[in-house]
């Protein structure tokens, strides 16, 4: 029984050693190049822009049926760029990556000329190479992208299509679509983190007037800062409560 | 340590090592928010444009079906809407009283009503099986 016991501490000590070595490898290369593609693009997004296309649909007012799509596009090269900070978090194998540009003249995803006078600029980005640990990262994401629909909305506006039922002056919406389309940029990140609850926020501004000196050019509602909080998840419920509610319903429809 | 048939302590230990952090994982990921709120959220916000958009045509019916596009644009911070296509049906609701009635001679309004596409009615029709 001793010898056993033995045998079975060796292998324990064997695995934790092949463990260890194992994680010092590339990991944490890996999950540190991504950060820095991810601030790279961040950026890419905030001065050279980038289209958004967001439809959300509901029927009925049930939250079941809801179904939100947003996607974002963007493809441009920025040579200046560079990695000014890196960190890296090995218990949590988490990167983080700020990167930064001083800009003079730039022509943005609509063609337009801007001149930046010097600025520079700076985004953050959150990367792992470990799945477990992607939730707090993808939440950051999905933060991002619903702030910058928020924006699009506030900016450019939206189509909204709807089919309502009007029963004793009470208003139903039977089926409600919003379609937004636009191109974004100089949108500022001020503020990002994860609450409690372990979800994402991403705060954006964009300052007409800072546009306005930008582009060179008068815009509506020059003394506007439009500013937005997007949302992200880490944990799906929605999808979840709509199987349960799935189930529930054929399982009535059976009885 | 060995033979009285307890389970050793080191065995104890390696899978008290392996399994604290799955656990401690399940209570986190139990713990942890998820995306219904903010779903629910945006349902409540495409409702209010809605029905803001809908209210603002004039003489809306009492019972109605209303079908509508429009452009939303937000000027100091309120949403401005434009409607650009719209079609209102009006659905009015009757009252009957269901159940069997006597028929009534030919040529009355409801022998009419009961026309068919072949210029025939229902109350001839039976006649004819009568006889």
């Amino acid at each position: 029984m001793q010898f056993t016991n033995r045998i079975s501490l060796v292998c324990l000590a064997i695995i934790f050693a092949l463990c260890s070595t194992a994680s010092a490898g590339n990991k944490k290369i890996m999950s540190v190049r991504a950060a820095k593609v991810l601030a790279e693009r961040a950026l890419v997004e905030s001065i050279y822009g980038f289209k958004i296309r967001s439809t959300e649909t509901v029927e009925n007012m049930i939250a079941a049926s809801f179904k939100g799509r947003t996607e974002t596009k963007t493809n441009a090269e920025v040579k200046e760029i560079k990695i000014i900070d890196v960190a890296y978090d090995a218990s949590k194998d988490i990167a983080r990556a700020t990167a930064a540009v001083t800009l003079h003249k730039f022509t943005n995803i609509d063609g337009v000329e801007m001149d930046f006078k010097g600025r520079t600029f700076k985004r953050v980005a959150f990367a792992t190479s470990t799945p477990s640990m992607a939730g707090p990262v993808k939440a950051l994401r999905a933060a991002e992208l619903d702030a910058y629909k928020q924006l699009a909305k506030r900016i450019v506006g939206f189509t909204l299509q709807s089919h309502t039922t009007v029963e004793n002056y009470m208003l139903k919406s039977d089926l409600v679509k919003s379609k937004v389309l636009a191109t974004i940029y100089l949108a500022r990140v001020t503020d990002y983190g994860w609450d409690e609850n372990g979800d994402a926020y991403v705060k954006m501004v964009i300052d007409t007037k800072e546009v306005e000196d930008v582009l060179g050019e008068k815009i509506m509602d020059p003394d506007e800062v439009i500013e937005v909080e997007g949302n992200g998840a880490q944990v799906d419920d929605f999808s979840q409560a709509q199987t349960q509610q799935a189930s529930a319903d054929t399982s009535e429809t059976a009885h | 340590m060995s033979g009285n048939g307890m389970m050793p302590r080191s065995v104890i230990l390696f899978w008290g090592a392996l399994l604290l952090p799955v656990m401690t994982g399940g209570i986190n990921a139990l713990v942890m928010a998820g995306n219904r709120h903010m779903v629910e959220s945006s349902v409540r916000q495409l409702d209010a444009i809605n029905k803001k958009a809908v209210s603002t045509i004039p003489e809306l019916p009492a019972n109605a079906v209303v079908d509508l596009k429009a452009d939303v644009r937000y000027s100091g911070g309120e949403p401005q809407i434009r409607i650009y296509e719209k079609s209102v049906r009006e659905t009015r609701e009757e009252s009957f009283e269901f159940g069997p009635r006597p028929l009534k001679a030919e040529g009355s309004v409801d022998a009419v009503n009961h026309r068919d596409v072949n210029g025939t009615n229902a109350t001839n029709r039976r006649n004819d099986a009568v006889h």
